[in-house]
C-alpha cells in the first residue's frame, strides 16, 4: 500500500517539470508486478490475482532520459503455477509523447527461477522424498511497452510509470520448451540529487 | 476467482481413503512375472500403478506403489482411476447405439444434429460426417493446440470450461486436411458426438449411463451426470512432472479440475476391473450388436498405411500382438484397455503420473511397461 501511495506523491512532484539536463543516471525503479501465465493481451484480469515486488535501476546510453538500459529484480507471487524470481535487463527506448509524458518499448533477457505451487517429490533408493518446491532457472526475453511521466524538481527526478510486459520464457518442460508470461507494472523511478 | 479445494491439507492434493477390494479372483499363472514388472514400473519413478486382467485363467487384479504419496496411502485395485481418452470409445458405443436406433447415419454430415449454435464454430462443417468425428479424419483443430487454452488452463486450476468453450479456441480455423482424406487424432471430434449426442438424447453423459454403464452393472464407473462425480474419495491422487526434470508435484487439483471439465473426450473414472468389463461386455457384443462391432473395427490406416483407429477403437500392436481398445492420458495420469483377440486377454493398466507432457521418468516407466505386456504376453 505504502508504494502505491509513493506512486500517487511521485505524480505529483514530476507535475513540477524541468528539462531534460537534469536526467542522472541510476535512479531507484519501484515496480508492483502482476503475474499472469498468459498470452499477450489474454485475460489481463488474471494478472491482479499474482502479486509481486521489483527493484531495479537504469542508465542512459545516450546522457537522456531517450535510451536507457534497465536492470531488475522482480518476485511474484503466483499460487496456481508457482513464485517466480526475475532477474532481466531491458534496452528501452522513451520517447516523449507530449509535455514530459512519454511512450516506452522495451527489450531483453533475464533469468527466471519459477518455483513450484506445490511440494514436490522424487524417488531416492525406493523411497519417496520430499524435493521441497525446487523450482527451475528458465531464459526469458521480455518485451514491454510503457507509459510514464516525467518531472524534475530542484532535488529530485521522478518518473511514474506503467508498463505491460510480454515474456517468452524457454524450456519450460520437454513437450511445452517455449511458454508465455504477462506482467503489469506500475512503478516510480525516483533520483534525488 | 480463485478458491480453495476444502478437502486437504494439500492445496493441490485431495483426500483418498483406503478402500476395500472385491474379494474372489482366480490364481493367475502369470502373477509372479507381472508383479516383478509393475514393480520395476514403480521403481522407474511411479507414483502408483493398478492393472486388472481377464485371461481364459478368469480374473486376476494387482496393484502397486502410491494411490497418495504425501500421506503413504497405497494404490489399491478398488481405487478409482482416471481414464481419460478411453472416454472416447465409451461415447463412440453410445453413438453407434444411436446408429442402431436408426437416430442418426454415420455418413450424414454432423450439421444434421449438431445444433447451429455450435456448427458455427466450424469453418467447412457441412463436409464432416459422424463418422468422421468418430475415426478422426474429420480435419477439425484440436483446441488443445491452442497456446491460448493450456495457458489458461495452468493459470486457472479451478475453471470450469464448458463444451462451447473448446469450440471458441477453433473458431474461424481453417480445417487442418480436406474431411475424409486421411487420420489425425483430434479431441475436438468427441466434444462434437457428445454435443451431438446431448442433441439427440437430451444427455450424453445419461445415454452412456443407460447404454453402458448400467447394461454391464459397472456401479464403480463414473462420469460427469454422477452427482458426486470427481468426488469420490476413492479417486487416486495424481502427480505431474511439471518441469520435465523427474521430481513430480501433486496435480490433483489440477487434473480434477481439467477432467470436470471434459466432455465425451475424456472423463470417465472407473476401478480397473470395471473397465476391463466394459471392453469385455463391448467386445462379447453385449453393449452393441457384432455387425456394428464390425462397423466399430473399420480400421483407418494411418500415414504408414498400417490400421491405426476405428470408430472410437484403436487398432494397436504390443509386442507384435494385435489388440484393439484405447490409451488414455492426462495431467497427471496414464492408462491403457486392450483386448488381444489371438490371446483372448483383456488389460487394463492405469499409473497416477501424467502422461501429456514428456518425463524423463516415462524412459523408465516405458520399458517396464514393455516388460507388463512381456509377462502378459510371451
Amino acid at each position: 500500500m505504502s508504494l502505491l501511495l509513493s506512486l500517487f506523491v511521485g505524480f505529483n512532484i514530476v507535475a513540477q517539470g524541468d528539462t531534460e539536463q537534469n536526467y542522472q543516471n541510476f535512479p531507484i525503479v519501484l515496480t508492483l508486478q502482476f503475474h499472469a501465465f498468459a498470452m499477450p493481451f489474454q485475460s489481463v484480469l488474471s494478472n491482479f490475482s499474482n502479486v509481486g515486488i521489483g527493484i531495479g535501476t537504469e542508465v542512459s546510453m545516450n546522457g537522456s532520459h531517450e535510451w536507457v538500459q534497465q536492470l531488475n529484480l522482480m518476485w511474484y507471487r503466483n499460487r496456481a503455477i508457482g513464485n517466480g524470481v526475475m532477474l532481466y535487463t531491458q534496452a528501452a527506448w522513451r520517447p516523449e509523447v507530449v509535455s514530459d509524458a512519454y511512450g516506452e518499448l522495451k527489450l531483453g533477457a533475464g533469468y527466471l527461477l519459477s518455483f513450484r505451487p506445490a511440494e514436490s517429490y522424487k524417488q531416492a533408493n525406493g523411497q519417496w522424498i520430499s524435493a521441497g518446491r525446487k523450482g527451475k532457472g528458465m531464459l526469458t526475453i521480455p518485451l514491454g511497452v510503457s507509459m510514464g511521466y516525467k518531472g524534475f524538481s530542484s532535488d529530485a527526478f521522478v518518473s511514474s510509470f506503467i508498463s505491460y510486459q510480454f515474456m517468452l520464457v524457454r524450456g519450460y518442460n520437454a513437450s511445452i520448451p517455449l511458454v508465455p508470461e504477462t506482467i503489469v507494472q506500475v512503478g516510480t523511478a525516483i533520483q534525488s540529487d | 476467482m480463485l478458491s480453495l479445494p476444502p478437502c486437504s491439507a494439500y492445496r493441490h492434493a485431495q483426500l483418498i481413503t483406503p478402500c476395500k477390494p472385491a474379494e474372489g479372483g482366480s490364481l493367475y499363472s502369470r502373477a509372479g512375472s507381472v508383479e516383478r514388472a509393475i514393480g520395476e514400473l514403480i521403481n522407474s519413478g511411479v507414483p502408483g500403478a493398478a492393472i486388472a486382467v481377464y485371461s481364459d485363467e478368469g480374473w486376476w487384479e494387482f496393484a502397486s506403489g502410491y494411490a497418495k504419496i504425501e500421506d503413504k496411502v497405497p494404490m489399491q485395485t478398488c481405487h478409482l482411476q482416471y481414464l481419460q481418452s478411453v472416454t472416447k470409445t465409451y461415447l463412440a458405443v453410445a453413438v453407434l447405439k444411436l446408429y442402431e436406433e436408426g437416430r442418426i447415419a454415420l455418413d450424414s454430415p454432423m450439421t444434421t444434429y449438431l445444433p447451429e449454435k455450435y456448427s458455427s464454430y466450424i469453418v467447412d462443417a457441412e463436409k464432416v460426417t459422424v463418422r468422421m468425428l468418430l475415426n478422426h479424419t474429420s480435419g477439425i483443430p484440436e483446441y488443445n493446440f491452442s497456446p491460448h487454452y493450456v495457458a489458461y488452463l495452468l493459470q486457472h486450476p479451478d475453471h470450469k470450461f464448458e463444451p462451447v468453450d473448446y469450440l471458441k479456441y477453433i473458431k474461424n480455423k481453417p480445417l487442418d486436411f480436406a474431411p475424409g482424406s486421411r487420420y489425425s487424432y483430434r479431441n475436438t471430434n468427441y466434444v462434437i458426438l457428445a454435443l451431438i449426442t446431448d442433441a439427440l438424447t437430451g444427455d450424453h453423459a445419461q445415454f452412456i449411463e443407460e447404454t453402458v454403464f448400467k447394461r454391464l452393472d459397472l456401479t464403480n464407473t463414473f462420469y460427469r451426470n454422477d452427482a458426486h462425480y470427481l468426488t469420490y474419495p476413492t479417486i487416486v491422487n495424481t502427480y505431474w512432472d511439471r518441469y520435465s526434470d523427474g521430481i513430480v508435484e501433486n496435480a490433483s487439483r489440477l487434473q480434477r479440475s481439467n477432467v470436470a471439465s471434459l466432455v465425451g473426450d475424456d472423463g470417465i473414472v472407473a476401478t480397473p476391473i470395471e473397465a476391463v468389463k466394459f471392453l469385455k461386455g463391448l467386445m462379447e457384443g453385449k453393449l452393441i450388436s457384432k455387425a456394428t462391432l464390425e462397423v466399430m473395427k473399420s480400421w483407418t490406416n494411418d500415414s504408414k498405411g498400417q490400421p491405426r483407429y476405428g470408430l472410437g477403437l484403436s487398432h494397436a500392436t504390443i509386442n507384435g500382438h494385435v489388440a484393439y481398445g484405447h490409451s488414455g492420458g492426462g495431467i497427471g495420469a496414464g492408462c491403457e484397455l486392450y483386448y488381444f483377440p489371438g490371446e483372448n486377454l483383456y488389460i487394463f493398466i492405469a499409473i497416477n503420473l501424467g502422461t501429456v507432457t514428456d518425463s524423463p521418468l516415462h524412459t523408465g516407466a516405458g520399458k517396464a511397461r514393455e516388460k507388463v505386456y512381456q509377462a502378459l504376453l510371451d
